[in-house]
């Protein structure tokens, strides 16, 4: 299963997401979204499992959390490369 | 030394409260929220671990509603510039902190002011009579850091949601201490990391209920958004611009665990009886005066004054001659001292905390006699 980053607002929704990912055992990365992702600037994202993504849009919704894209991410030579899922 | 001073500030700290504001400095560090190295990580996750455990200790579905704050004063001066517009009407209770007032005062606010109960609280069932279709807020301290006497919030609240107007609750004396549910309440809440909830100073705490967005105090970096030359709407960044006291918000972390672990109610129930003790003793020397001795909900801060003896003069006596720590004057609250009718001669204010013992209250009782006699 690939790995995918979530872009949000800031760290504090991040971490809250975060939590609520672990607390239903899956695993997760907060990290500074990519620049040439980042939308309005400097923000963080999740580095997580694909097979999370439902769980982690319900859990968005219940929170009221923006979620400002979804990337499937891939390790090459040359770093990662992202590619739009939502 | 015997401390009785913890209106002002608690100590001692549990020492895992030290040891945390220790560690972070020592093994962390990093700027939360500003990087995404490990260091960095380590910072945010402290600052977040300790909004969510403010958030459950304090009945918040949200963390986010929670800010963090350098202190009350702070936290009041967000909520009260934030929603009062200059010249506009607030309604405060009696027995206000500079705190609550001097913002106020800065914005030429006019302001009307609840009249004080029999019992020596504020008499919150006058609110009604003095509602104006322009009032703004409505200013309630939960407990005066002048008595201990406890304000009926609950009802504060429930007129002013059926009146439809914000209400402001100033918690410094009573969070960590008595129940709070922020949510419930639907009030915004102000309140110290310092006092009861037993962290290091420079943290507290700002609860905005989430109808309210109150324009920030201050703007800047928030490590968001970062292209925008506009304050981020988000919580809690709106609020949260420059970096955050993450050694002191370890603290606050650890001292909210301490009391979770404890039971607020054991704490509360070993200073109620330390203040019934106060009282009881302060009472039987015949020159002394207790500020609302049978007021019917406290906290553990009592005031008195000594028949024609400066309240001062008691303090240093006090301070010097037996190691007592306590504070006399006006407590940052001559709205309170005006109510009670010691603005003249302020008061001496005792505030025994969790880590006091009874042996050292009756060694400060043996001292106000010893001084009073003397």
């Amino acid at each position: 299963m690939f790995q995918v980053i979530v872009l949000l607002s800031s760290a504090t929704t991040a971490l809250r997401l975060k939590k609520s990912l672990a607390d239903k055992g899956f695993s997760s990365y907060v990290i500074q979204t990519p620049k040439h992702l980042a939308i309005g600037g400097c923000g963080y994202s999740l580095r997580t499992s694909y097979n999370c993504l439902n769980f982690l849009y319900q859990e968005a919704r219940r929170m009221d959390v923006r979620i400002k894209g979804v990337y499937q991410e891939t390790e090459t030579e040359k770093g990662y490369e992202y590619t739009r899922l939502s | 030394m015997i401390y009785l001073d913890n209106a002002a500030t608690s100590f001692p700290k549990p020492s895992n409260v030290c040891s945390a504001v220790y560690k972070y400095m020592t093994s962390c560090g990093a700027n939360a929220g500003r990087s995404s190295h490990k260091m960095a990580r380590r910072a945010m996750e402290v600052v977040w671990d300790c909004r969510d455990e403010l958030a459950q200790f304090f009945g918040v579905q949200n963390p986010q509603n929670i800010v963090f704050v350098t202190n009350t004063t702070h936290a009041l001066n967000t909520a009260v510039l934030g929603m009062v517009p200059p010249g506009g009407h607030v309604i405060v209770s009696c027995l206000e902190h500079n705190s609550s007032v001097r913002p106020l005062y800065k914005i030429h606010a006019e302001v009307s002011v609840l009249p004080l109960s029999e019992d020596g609280s504020c008499n919150i069932a006058a609110l009604p009579e003095h509602i104006r279709p322009d009032t703004k807020l409505v200013i309630i301290n939960h407990a005066s850091n002048v008595s201990g006497v406890v304000n009926d919030i609950s009802l504060a609240a429930s007129l002013c949601k059926s009146y439809r107007i914000p209400l402001l609750i100033d918690a410094a004396q009573t969070a960590g201490i008595l129940p709070l549910s922020f949510d419930t309440l639907g009030a915004f809440v102000a309140f110290p990391g310092h006092k009861s909830l037993l962290g290091p100073q420079g943290t507290g705490g700002l609860y905005i209920p989430p109808i309210y967005s109150p324009a920030p105090l201050m703007c800047g970096g928030t490590g968001s958004n970062s292209e925008s030359l506009e304050q981020p709407q988000i919580l809690p960044d709106y609020y949260e611009s420059g970096t955050q006291n993450v050694p002191a918000i370890a603290g606050l972390l650890e001292g909210i665990r301490y009391i979770r672990r404890k039971g607020r109610d054991l704490i509360y129930a070993h200073e109620a009886a330390l203040a019934g003790q106060i009282i009881d003793g302060l009472k039987r020397i015949p020159q002394v005066s207790v500020l609302c001795p049978d007021a019917p909900q406290r906290v553990a801060t009592v005031s008195f004054t000594v028949w024609q003896r400066d309240t001062s003069e008691i303090c240093e006596r006090l301070d010097e001659e037996y190691d007592i720590a306590c504070r006399a004057g006006l407590h940052c609250a001559p709205l309170a001292h005006r109510s009670y009718h010691t603005l003249e001669t302020g008061t001496v204010r005792v505030s025994p905390g969790y880590f006091t013992t009874t042996r050292e209250i009756d060694t400060f009782l043996n001292a106000v006699e010893h001084i009073v006699s003397h």
